[in-house]
C-alpha cells in the first residue's frame, strides 16, 4: 500500500431520469414527485424508475457491437462511457493494461438468464436462442464488454453481495490502486430489474414504500501519480476518494467508527448520504450521532432503490452536490456515501474535496 | 505483524470424491471421473456427459437458521466444514467475529432460475410446479419461503455464504461472480482483506453446479462442450491434439486463509503459503480468449510480481486447461511468454481432465490441489494426453503422478467474459 492519493476523475450515470449526472441532479432537485409511475395488472399506479431498453447514440456510434449488448450490460457500458470521456484517460498514449473494471450488482444478469431458460432444449441444443443471449448469462458481462470495447486489460471483477455490491467494488478498487496493481479503475454498480421484482416486492412488508429503480452509476478512480503523469489537471478532478470502510453494527456506531478508521473527523463532514428508504428513519437512527451542519440525505427517496447499483449512483449524487455547491459539502471538505452490505455490514465511501478545483 | 498468509485448511467435493483425501487419491491415479449424465434424461443432447458428484456429502440438515438444501449449498457446506475442521476453526475460537470473514464465489442457482422462468407463475400462488430437478421438492419449499428475488435467484450461494459465516462465527461476508475465474477472484479478495488489516482469517468457498439442461444446451450452442459421448472417460483431454471441448463438472472447494503469526500462535498447521494473486482482462471477446493469451500472461505476471517470485521459482502450474481448442493453445502461449525457457521445466496439472469444469468452483479447486501438491511434493497427472498438439507442447505429466520438488505453484483460472485470475502458492518455509 502507498499513501498515494486516489482521485475521482470522471463519473457517469444511467437512471430513469436520463443519461448523465445532470439527470441525477434534476431528480435530486425535483424530489420524489418527479418519479414516473406505471399501472400494474391490478390497475394500481405505482412509482417505478424504469430505464428500459437503453438507447445511447454516442455509445452506439462509438462501439459497433452496441446492438449485441443485453440491457443490463448497456447500463454499465453507457455509464462507463460517460465517465471515461469525462476523465480524459482514453486520450493518453500507451497501453491500457493498468486500467481495469470493477462492478457490483445484486441481480446481475437475471433477465438474460430467465430469457435463456425459457427456451426449450431440443435435439441437444437450445432451440431458437441466439448465442448473443447466452453471452449475457454471466454477471460479469458488463465488465467484460467495457474491457473489450476500450481494450482495458487491468483487473476485472464483479461483486454480487447484494445492495452493498457497488461500494464493495469500490473497496476492492481502493486496495488494488493503493497497492499499485492498477493505475485507474472503472468502478460502480449496475442493476436491471425484471417484472418478478415487482411481484415479489408486494410480498415483502419490509420493502413497502420503496421505489424500485434500475440503471448504473460509475466513477473513474485513478492514482494521483498516474493522473499527473498523463498531464491531468487537478482543477478538473471531481474529488479525492479518501477510502472505503467496512464496519458492522448499528449505523450510529458504525459511521463514527468508519470515519475514525479513515482518519477523518466527523466535524469535517458536510454530507452523509445513507442507504435508507426514509429520511425519518434515518434521522432517528443516526441524527443524534452527528454534529450540526451535517446534511443527512436519503437519496433513495428521490432516486429510488437501485439495489447493487446504489453505491455507484449515490456516489454520483454526492459528487453532483459538490459540483453544484462550489464550496465543499455545506462548507466542509468531506462527504460520506453509505450502503448496506450483507448481514450487519455497512460500507462507507468517504470523499474529500480536492483543493485547487 | 507478518505479511505472510497461510493456508491452514482445505476441503473439496468433486466427481473425484467427497473430501480432500478422496479427491486427491483419485487425481493421483489419473482416473477420469467423467461419465454419462444421469441427473436428468440427456437423450438428444449434443453433449450427454459430465463430471457428476457421486453420493451425498454428510452435512448437517441445518447450520444455525440456514437449512442446507440443494446441490450447490450441500457441496459448498461440505467443503467449507472440511476445511474449517482441518484448520481447527469454529465459532468458539479466540478470534473476534469482526475479524473473521467468508468470501464465496458462485453465479446464479440455475435450478432456481429455471424454476423461476418456467414455473414461478404457479409456484408463488399455489405451490404447484413442474420442473425436472433432483432437488425439486426441497428447492421449491425453500423458494416458497423466499421474500425477495435475490433470495430466490441466488438462493444457494447466498445461503451458503451466510451458513458458512454462521458456522465460522464471521461477521463479514462477500460474494463474487466472475464466471470461471470466480473462485480465484474470491481468493484474491480474501487475501486482500487480510493484507489490509481488516480481518485475520477468511474461509473461502468456490462452488458451481451448472449441469443443467439449459446451461449445457447453451454451451452446446457455442459448440464448447465435448461431444465424445461414446467414450466419456476420454472426453476431457486438456492440451491433447484430439480435444473437442470441455466437460461440465460440479462441486466445490474451500480454503482457510490466516495471518501467519496468529495461525502459528494458536497452533494451526501451515499447509502452504498463499503468496500472491493477479487479475487481468483479455479485452478481446466475451466468449473466447485472445489467441496469444496476452491477458492470461498479464494475470500470471501480476501474480508472480505480487508474490515477489521469479518465474524460475515456480515448479508446477495448475492450468485452467479446459480441453477447448482455444483455451489450451492460448494458455500454452501465455505460459511460454511468462516463463520463457523455464516453461520447459514446468510440470502442468490439468485437473479438469478428470473432474470436468466447475466454473465458479474451478479456481478454488485448483488452489486446493496446489496446496496438496506442495504438501505431498507430488504432481498429479493429466488424463487423456495422448496426441501432441504442436501448439500445446508443455509437459503435462501424462504418465502418472510425479514425485518432485515443488516449492511454488501457480494456479490459472480464466473466465467466460474475458476475466483472468492467477494465484501463487509457496511451500511454507518456517516462521518469518
Amino acid at each position: 500500500m502507498t499513501g498515494e492519493r486516489l482521485l475521482v476523475t470522471g463519473i457517469g450515470a444511467v437512471t430513469w431520469n436520463g443519461l448523465g449526472v445532470e439527470a441525477v441532479g434534476r431528480a435530486l432537485n425535483g424530489g420524489a414527485a418527479t418519479f414516473p409511475s406505471e399501472e400494474t395488472s391490478e390497475g394500481q399506479s405505482v412509482p417505478i424508475g424504469r430505464v428500459g431498453r437503453l438507447r445511447d447514440t454516442d455509445a452506439a456510434s462509438f462501439y459497433p457491437r452496441w446492438g449485441q449488448l443485453d440491457t443490463y450490460s448497456r447500463y454499465g457500458f453507457s455509464a462507463a462511457r460517460m465517465a471515461l470521456e469525462e476523465s480524459g484517460i482514453l486520450a493518453q498514449e500507451g497501453g491500457r493494461d493498468r486500467i481495469g473494471v470493477l462492478l457490483g450488482t445484486a441481480f446481475g444478469c437475471i433477465e438474460e438468464n430467465q430469457r435463456f431458460d425459457r427456451y426449450e432444449v431440443e435435439d441437444g441444443v437450445v432451440r431458437g436462442a441466439s448465442p448473443l443471449v447466452f453471452k449475457g448469462t454471466v454477471d460479469n458481462a458488463p465488465a467484460g464488454w467495457i474491457a473489450v470495447a476500450w481494450k482495458l486489460q487491468g483487473p476485472n471483477a464483479t461483486f454480487v453481495s447484494g445492495d452493498g455490491a457497488a461500494l464493495e467494488a469500490l473497496w476492492s478498487a481502493e486496495g488494488l490502486l493503493r497497492a499499485n496493481r492498477a493505475e485507474a479503475l472503472v468502478v460502480g454498480g449496475v442493476e436491471r430489474f425484471v417484472d418478478l421484482h415487482l411481484r415479489l416486492r408486494r410480498r415483502d412488508a419490509s420493502r413497502q414504500g420503496e421505489t424500485l429503480s434500475e440503471g448504473s452509476g460509475v466513477a473513474i478512480v485513478e492514482r494521483e501519480d498516474a493522473f499527473l503523469r498523463r498531464g491531468g489537471d487537478l482543477a478538473e478532478v471531481r474529488a479525492e476518494l479518501v477510502g472505503v470502510a467496512r464496519t458492522t453494527g448499528q449505523l450510529g456506531d458504525a459511521l463514527p467508527s468508519a470515519l475514525k478508521g479513515l482518519g477523518v473527523s466527523l466535524g469535517d463532514v458536510g454530507l452523509v448520504s445513507v442507504a435508507s428508504p426514509s429520511e425519518d428513519e434515518l434521522l432517528s437512527e443516526l441524527g443524534n450521532a452527528l454534529p450540526e451542519r451535517v446534511e443527512l440525505v436519503a437519496d433513495k427517496v428521490r432516486l429510488g432503490e437501485f439495489h447493487g447499483a446504489w453505491g455507484g449512483v449515490a456516489l454520483c449524487a454526492a459528487l453532483y452536490r459538490l459540483g453544484a455547491s462550489g464550496a465543499g459539502w455545506n462548507g466542509r471538505p468531506h462527504a460520506v456515501v453509505h450502503a448496506f452490505g450483507e448481514g450487519r455490514e455497512n460500507f462507507f465511501a468517504v470523499l474529500r474535496e480536492v483543493s485547487g478545483r | 505483524m507478518t505479511d505472510r498468509i497461510l493456508i491452514t485448511g482445505t476441503g473439496m467435493v468433486t466427481a473425484a470424491g467427497i473430501g480432500m483425501d478422496a479427491c486427491w487419491q483419485t487425481l493421483l491415479r489419473g482416473e477420469s471421473c467423467i461419465g454419462p449424465l444421469t441427473l436428468w434424461d440427456a437423450a438428444g443432447m449434443a453433449s450427454q456427459i459430465a463430471g457428476q458428484v457421486s453420493g451425498d456429502p454428510d452435512v448437517p440438515a441445518q447450520l444455525g437458521p440456514y437449512p442446507v438444501v440443494g446441490r450447490p449449498m450441500t457441496f459448498g457446506v461440505s467443503a467449507a466444514l472440511e476445511a474449517m475442521a482441518q484448520a481447527g476453526l469454529d465459532a468458539t475460537l479466540d478470534i473476534p467475529p469482526s475479524r473473521r470473514a467468508v468470501v464465496a464465489a458462485g453465479g446464479f442457482d440455475d435450478q432456481m432460475l429455471v424454476m423461476m422462468a418456467r414455473g414461478v407463475d404457479t409456484i408463488l400462488p399455489s405451490g404447484e410446479y413442474s420442473f425436472e430437478s433432483v432437488d425439486a421438492d426441497s428447492l421449491v419449499s425453500a423458494m416458497q419461503g423466499a421474500e425477495t428475488l435475490r433470495e430466490m435467484a441466488r438462493y444457494s450461494q447466498v445461503q451458503l455464504m451466510q451458513a458458512v459465516a454462521h458456522e465460522a462465527g464471521a461477521q463479514q461476508a462477500l460474494l463474487v461472480s466472475t464466471a470461471c475465474a470466480g473462485g480465484s477472484t474470491a481468493l484474491g479478495d480474501a487475501i486482500s482483506m487480510i493484507r489490509r488489516g481488516e480481518v485475520d482469517m477468511v474461509v473461502c468457498v468456490g462452488v458451481d453446479t451448472l449441469i443443467t439442461r439449459e446451461m449445457m444446451g447453451g454451451f452446446c450452442n457455442l459448440t464448447a462442450l465435448s461431444t465424445r459421448n461414446d467414450a466419456p472417460e476420454k472426453a476431457s483431454r486438456p492440451f491433447d491434439g484430439d480435444r473437442d471441448g470441455f466437460v461440465m463438472g460440479e462441486g466445490a472447494a474451500a480454503l482457510v486463509l490466516e495471518r501467519e503469526d496468529l495461525a502459528l500462535a494458536r497452533g494451526a498447521r501451515p499447509l502452504a503459503e498463499f503468496a500472491g494473486f493477479g487479475y487481468s482482462a483479455d479485452a478481446y471477446r466475451l466468449t473466447a480468449p485472445h489467441p496469444e493469451g496476452t491477458g492470461m500472461a498479464l494475470a500470471m505476471e501480476r501474480a508472480l510480481s505480487d508474490a515477489a517470485m521469479a518465474p524460475e521459482e515456480i515448479d508446477n502450474v495448475n492450468a485452467h486447461g479446459t480441453s477447448t481448442a482455444a483455451n489450451d493453445s492460448a494458455e500454452t502461449a501465455a505460459i511460454r511468454a511468462v516463463f520463457g525457457q523455464h516453461a520447459d521445466k514446468l510440470c502442468l496439472s490439468a485437473t479438469k481432465s478428470m473432474i470436468g469444469h466447475l466454473i465458479h468452483g474451478a479456481g478454488a479447486v485448483g488452489a486446493a490441489v496446489a496446496v496438496r501438491t506442495i504438501q505431498e511434493q507430488t504432481v498429479h497427472p493429466t488424463a487423456n494426453y495422448e496426441t501432441l498438439d504442436p501448439a500445446c507442447d508443455l509437459d503435462v505429466v501424462p504418465d502418472g503422478p510425479r514425485s518432485t520438488s515443488v516449492d511454488g505453484v501457480l494456479v490459472n483460472a480464466f473466465g467466460f467474459g474475458g476475466q483472468n485470475a492467477s494465484l501463487v502458492f509457496r511451500r511454507w518455509s518456517g516462521a518469518a
